[in-house]
Formats: C-alpha cells, sequence, structure tokens
C-alpha cells in the first residue's frame, strides 16, 4: 500500500464520515432535514425582512448583510475540532490512532478533509449569499420597478473581498481547531487556556487589524457602504500575515501529531 | 522452549499515584491462544495499549515481535480495542472496505466467510445493530487478518449468551490452524477458559501467575478456580 | 462438569483437571467398551473443538497419542478413524485389565496385604457372587 493512496484513502472516508456522531444521535439532536426546513424558513424570513426595511427607508443597504456573518472564522475553528473529537465521541478512537500509520499521516488527513469541508461550506454559504441578493434585487424591482443592479453587484463584491479573507484564515482556524482538540486528549490539557488566550488575542488583532490597517478604505467601509468594493480593502502587510498564518498551520499540525504521539492520554 | 512475541521487563505506568502497572515481568510465546485474566482495573487494558503504542511506560523495556512498540509495528498487529465501537454509518460491506484499504493483511475473503458463519448481512448498518452484532463485526474485522498478533481486549463483555458462543466458536474454528498468537483479556472466564493454551493472571498492575493451561489445571485446576482463589483475597470487587 | 456430545461420543470435560487427559481416556475407554466400532470414523480435531469448545491444541494432542498407541490411524484427506485390527484393540483390552489389576494390587499392598490375603478376599468374592448368580 503506498503511503500516499492511503493518505487520500484516510481523506476519502473522513470526508464521508457524517456530521452525526452516535452521541448526538443519542442526544436526540435534529435530523439533517428538519434542520434544513428551519434553514429555509429563516432564509426567507430574513429575505423578506431586509427587503421590509428597504421599503421603510431606514437606510438598510444591502451589503449591511455581510456584518452578519463576521463570526464565520469561528465556524471554521469547529470544523477543525469536530474532526478530532469525533472519533472520541464514536468511542473509534482506539482503531484510528493504532492504524499503522505515522501520526502525521493521521492528522494530516483529518486536516485535510477539514479544510476541504470548510472550502465547501464557504462556496456553498457563498453561492447562498448570491442568490439572497438576486432574489431581493426581484423582491425590489415588484415593489418599486426597476432591478437594483448596482446595489446586488457591490453586495456580490465585497462578500468576494471578505470570502477571499476567510479562505485565507482558514487554515489556520481549523489548525487551532485540531489542536485545541487533541490537547483535550493528552497530558497538555493544562495548556489548553493558553491557547485560547492566543485565539482571543488572534480574534481581536483580526477584527481590529481589519480596521485600523487602512483607516479610510477598508472591510468594514465596504460593508457599511462608505467606500466602493471596486479595489482591495486589504493593504499588502495583511498578505505577509495570512502567509505567516499558513507557516503557523502547518507547525501546529506538526505539533499535534506529535502530541498524539507522545503524550496521549488514555 | 517456544520463542516469546511480547517480551516486558519491570514495566511501571502511574496514573496519579495509583499504578496501572506496576513493574510488570511477562513473556508471551508464540502461536499460542493466550488469556490474560484478572478482574478489572487490574491493568489488561493499560498493558494491551502498551503493546500496541498508545501507552508509553514510565520506566521498564517492551518489545513486541522483536520491536518497540509503535505505528510500524502495529501492521503486524490487530487489536480489537477495550470498549471500542464501530463508525455509526458504515454498513457490515462499508466495514470490510474499509478494513481492506486502511489494515495490512486483511482477508475480505476470509471475513466473508467468518461474516456468514456468524450470521452478519452485508448491507446491515452499524447504527442500527445491536451491542452484540457490534461485537461481532468487530470481531471478523480483528479476525480476518493474517498478522501474527492479534490483541482482544475484553471481546466478551456485554454480549448476549448466543452472540458469545457464536464468536467462541468463530474462534476455534478460523484460529485454530494458523501461526498467529491470539492474547484475549477477560474477566468471565468460566465459558472461555477451554481456549486457552496459555494463562496470565495479573493484579494490581503485577503478573501473579502464569503458565500453560493444561499444568495450571494440573497443579491448581481450573482457571475458573485460580481466578476465584486469587482475587477472593485481593482488594478487586469480588 | 459439562456433558457434550460429538457424534457418537459422550464427553465429560471437568475444568479442574488437564483437559486432554480426559479426552484421551474417554475416546480409549469408549474403545474398549465397543462403544465405537473397528475402522469406524471418529470426528476431526476441528469438530471436537468446535463442540467441546476448546483449544484445537488440547484436542491434537490427545488424538497423537491414540495415532501413536496405534488405536488410531489417519487416512490421508479423510480423517481420523479407529483401527481397522481387532488385534490391536485385544491387547490394548489386555493392556488395561493390566493396567486395573496393578492399580488395585498397589492399592491392596499399600494398606499392608499380602498375596495370601488378596487371594482370600477374591476367592470369597467370588463364590458370594455366584451364590447371587443362583438365586
Amino acid at each position: 500500500m503506498p503511503s500516499s493512496n492511503v493518505f487520500w484513502t484516510l481523506v476519502k472516508y473522513e470526508l464521508k464520515s457524517g456530521y452525526m456522531t452516535r452521541k448526538k444521535m443519542r442526544k436526540g439532536k435534529m435530523p439533517q432535514k428538519i434542520w434544513l426546513m428551519y434553514a429555509v424558513l429563516l432564509f426567507i424570513v430574513f429575505l423578506c425582512f431586509t427587503v421590509y426595511a428597504t421599503n421603510q427607508h431606514w437606510g438598510f443597504q444591502l451589503r449591511n448583510v455581510w456584518y452578519f456573518t463576521l463570526g464565520l472564522p469561528w465556524m471554521l475553528f469547529g470544523y477543525g475540532m469536530g474532526a478530532i473529537k469525533n472519533e472520541w465521541e464514536n468511542s473509534t478512537e482506539g482503531w484510528w490512532l493504532t492504524l499503522p500509520y505515522s501520526r502525521n499521516t493521521l492528522i494530516g488527513a483529518k486536516y485535510i478533509a477539514a479544510l476541504l469541508k470548510t472550502l465547501y461550506i464557504l462556496l456553498v454559504t457563498y453561492a447562498l449569499a448570491i442568490v439572497y441578493g438576486v432574489l431581493y434585487g426581484v423582491c425590489i424591482s415588484v415593489l418599486k420597478g426597476g432591478f437594483p443592479l448596482h446595489e446586488v453587484i457591490f453586495f456580490i463584491v465585497s462578500g468576494f473581498w471578505w470570502y477571499l479573507l476567510l479562505m485565507g484564515l482558514m487554515p489556520l482556524m481549523v489548525s487551532i481547531g485540531v489542536l485545541v482538540a487533541v490537547i483535550k486528549y493528552t497530558n497538555a490539557k493544562y495548556i489548553s487556556p493558553l491557547i485560547y488566550f492566543f485565539m482571543f488575542i488572534l480574534g481581536y488583532g483580526m477584527y481590529g487589524g481589519l480596521g485600523v490597517m487602512n483607516q479610510k478604505h477598508n472591510l468594514y467601509s465596504i460593508f457599511s457602504g462608505e467606500t466602493s468594493p471596486g479595489s482591495s480593502p486589504f493593504p499588502v502587510v495583511f498578505f505577509y500575515f495570512l502567509i505567516a498564518g499558513w507557516i503557523l498551520a502547518y507547525l501546529l499540525t506538526r505539533f499535534s501529531a506529535y502530541l498524539l504521539k507522545n503524550k496521549l492520554d488514555v | 522452549m517456544t520463542a516469546s512475541i511480547v517480551n516486558c521487563q519491570q514495566i511501571t505506568k502511574r496514573y496519579g499515584d495509583k499504578h496501572a502497572l506496576d513493574e510488570l515481568n511477562v513473556s508471551i510465546p508464540e502461536n499460542k491462544i493466550v488469556g490474560i485474566l484478572g478482574p478489572n482495573g487490574s491493568g489488561k487494558s493499560t498493558f494491551f495499549r502498551m503493546i500496541t503504542g498508545l501507552v508509553k511506560p514510565d520506566s521498564g523495556e517492551i518489545e513486541v515481535l522483536g520491536k518497540r512498540p509503535g505505528s510500524g509495528i502495529n501492521r503486524e498487529i490487530a487489536y480489537l480495542p477495550d470498549r471500542a465501537r464501530w463508525y455509526p454509518n458504515h454498513t457490515v460491506a462499508g466495514a470490510f472496505e474499509w478494513a481492506e484499504k486502511l489494515l495490512p493483511g486483511f482477508d475480505i475473503a476470509n471475513a466473508k466467510e467468518l461474516a456468514d458463519f456468524m450470521e452478519m448481512k452485508r448491507d446491515m448498518r452499524v447504527s442500527g445493530m445491536s451491542r452484540g452484532q457490534e461485537a461481532r463485526l468487530m470481531l471478523i474485522l480483528c479476525m480476518a487478518r493474517n498478522v501474527p498478533l492479534i490483541i482482544l481486549d475484553e471481546p466478551f463483555s456485554g454480549i448476549d449468551v448466543i452472540s458469545r458462543e457464536r464468536i467462541i466458536e468463530g474462534m476455534i474454528d478460523y484460529l485454530s490452524d494458523r501461526d498467529q498468537t491470539i492474547l484475549i483479556s477477560t474477566h468471565e472466564i468460566y465459558e472461555v477458559e477451554g481456549m486457552f493454551d496459555y494463562a496470565i493472571f495479573l493484579n494490581q498492575g503485577k503478573a501473579i501467575l502464569s503458565g500453560d493451561t493444561e499444568e495450571l489445571r494440573a497443579q491448581y485446576g481450573s482457571m475458573h478456580d485460580i481466578f476465584r482463589q486469587f482475587y477472593r483475597y485481593g482488594k478487586g470487587g469480588f | 462438569m459439562d456433558i457434550r456430545q460429538v457424534g457418537a461420543l459422550t464427553f465429560q470435560l471437568d475444568f479442574s483437571q488437564p483437559l486432554y487427559e480426559q479426552i484421551l481416556e474417554q475416546i480409549r475407554s469408549a474403545l474398549a467398551k465397543g462403544e465405537i466400532g473397528l475402522g469406524e470414523k471418529i470426528p476431526s480435531v476441528r469438530e471436537m473443538a468446535h463442540a467441546l469448545k476448546i483449544n484445537p491444541n488440547t484436542v491434537m494432542r490427545a488424538y497423537k497419542e491414540l495415532e501413536r498407541d496405534g488405536l488410531t490411524e489417519k487416512r490421508r484427506g479423510q480423517g481420523t478413524f479407529v483401527t481397522t485390527s481387532e488385534e490391536r484393540v485385544k491387547t490394548f483390552r489386555a493392556e488395561l485389565v493390566k493396567e486395573y489389576i496393578d492399580d488395585f494390587l498397589n492399592k491392596m499392598e499399600s494398606l499392608g496385604y499380602s498375596w495370601e490375603d488378596i487371594e482370600g478376599y477374591m476367592q470369597e468374592r467370588g463364590s458370594r457372587r455366584k451364590g447371587s448368580d443362583l438365586t
């Protein structure tokens, strides 16, 4: 069995493994169908509400909607964590950890699969946002006559910048998620608070940095409608940070593998 | 004297101030069905986790198949972990496919034969199985591997009598004529003791008695008797 | 103690004694009593192990000893059979007789009885037995 083959087999199984663990099933969490129904309902309510807001002349602009998605980076983090936690919640960790492959392979496969899953989620949510934008435009054109082309395009382009940033952050967020989950099952538990503190600083730095680095034209001013989304809201230095984040992501993933190899607490 | 497949010298493992293994010395002979016997908390699972490299000893030396435990040597070990479950989204056929791709030495023809014998339908999903059915599946995944060492940690606990009998018969049929060493830990000895060639009794992290089961019978009586004698006076929950 | 049936044979296994000896003894006695006839097939090691739920190595050990004694023979591809030699079973019965008598004599001697004493007891027992036959 060539090792690269095993790696992608592991990735494939990771992608196929469902969101539902045995523990969640026992707790009677909502089945996916019902969850989906609620999501669709929420989508419609939200659409109606924003259309209503525009009609009431509350100064609402379509791209303000992006403010609601500022929490997305934390979801990426959750995907990294879930990849590891599911093994323990399913009581399959013994099988997983005694597979005859290096810890780097095992963790690496989980990491890559989690990245692919988050990428998928980002693409799906962005596509949904576009659908939402178009539906909004249609509603407005019915009510007022004339499709608000400009507003919808600005909305989609603003989202593009935001999603570009999310994809750049994704490798780091997922690797932190993996590490936080791994730490829980090792003798390194005591560094958990440290990691959370580190994340808090990182989050604070990111959200603050987005506004501070270029005060005249940034992501927030695009979302609020103060500046046009026609040009990149990120100063060059921000990309250096992102690259540093990717390197850090690699190191953290290696560190997770090291912990699983040497500090496992079972 | 046959060669030994697992060799432990003065192994100690502590959790907090409790000794899971306490200067354990054990040598396990090759190509035998070996019972690792002792009450809960006597160190059986920790011992197995050490063989598979999940737990590292605080002190002492351990050799498995002549090497140090770790992911390299796990190619040659089939291990049923203690209280393990299987991936709930798999079917029997799906689990076999998983094993074929990821577990070296997994013989799918053999697995199918065992599945027929143990009455496991291929399209049954793990999330819909009884505990006994799930246990049978996990056991097949271990037994159908052509590896020199098979380790089964409490394979009978929490399983209905019918499943247990099926499992024992399956083991006797399929594992007997192979060159494999099988370690089975259990604290329910009575029904299974006839299977063992060799037995090791553990108590509080130490091996207190070991030997060929036939010789032990001649000297002390049944494994069940030995077990009762030892642990009646021990601190365990008897 | 469990009683288990394997084909025509019945076994009583006591786990507090070596199992191989019990299997050996019980097959031998079935042979001597004629419970299994000359040339009959006996269960395979696997069948026996399966039915008795014991380690096949244990069964194997007993079978090897039966073969060594010439009481059974392996036929290639067909399994294990009781010897077809009437002579062999006869000698085996004779051996058993000798064994039982030795055993009896040893016990009597250990109680301090002389050969004459034993002879006397045997004659007394013999005539009593004849007497009871007449009635």
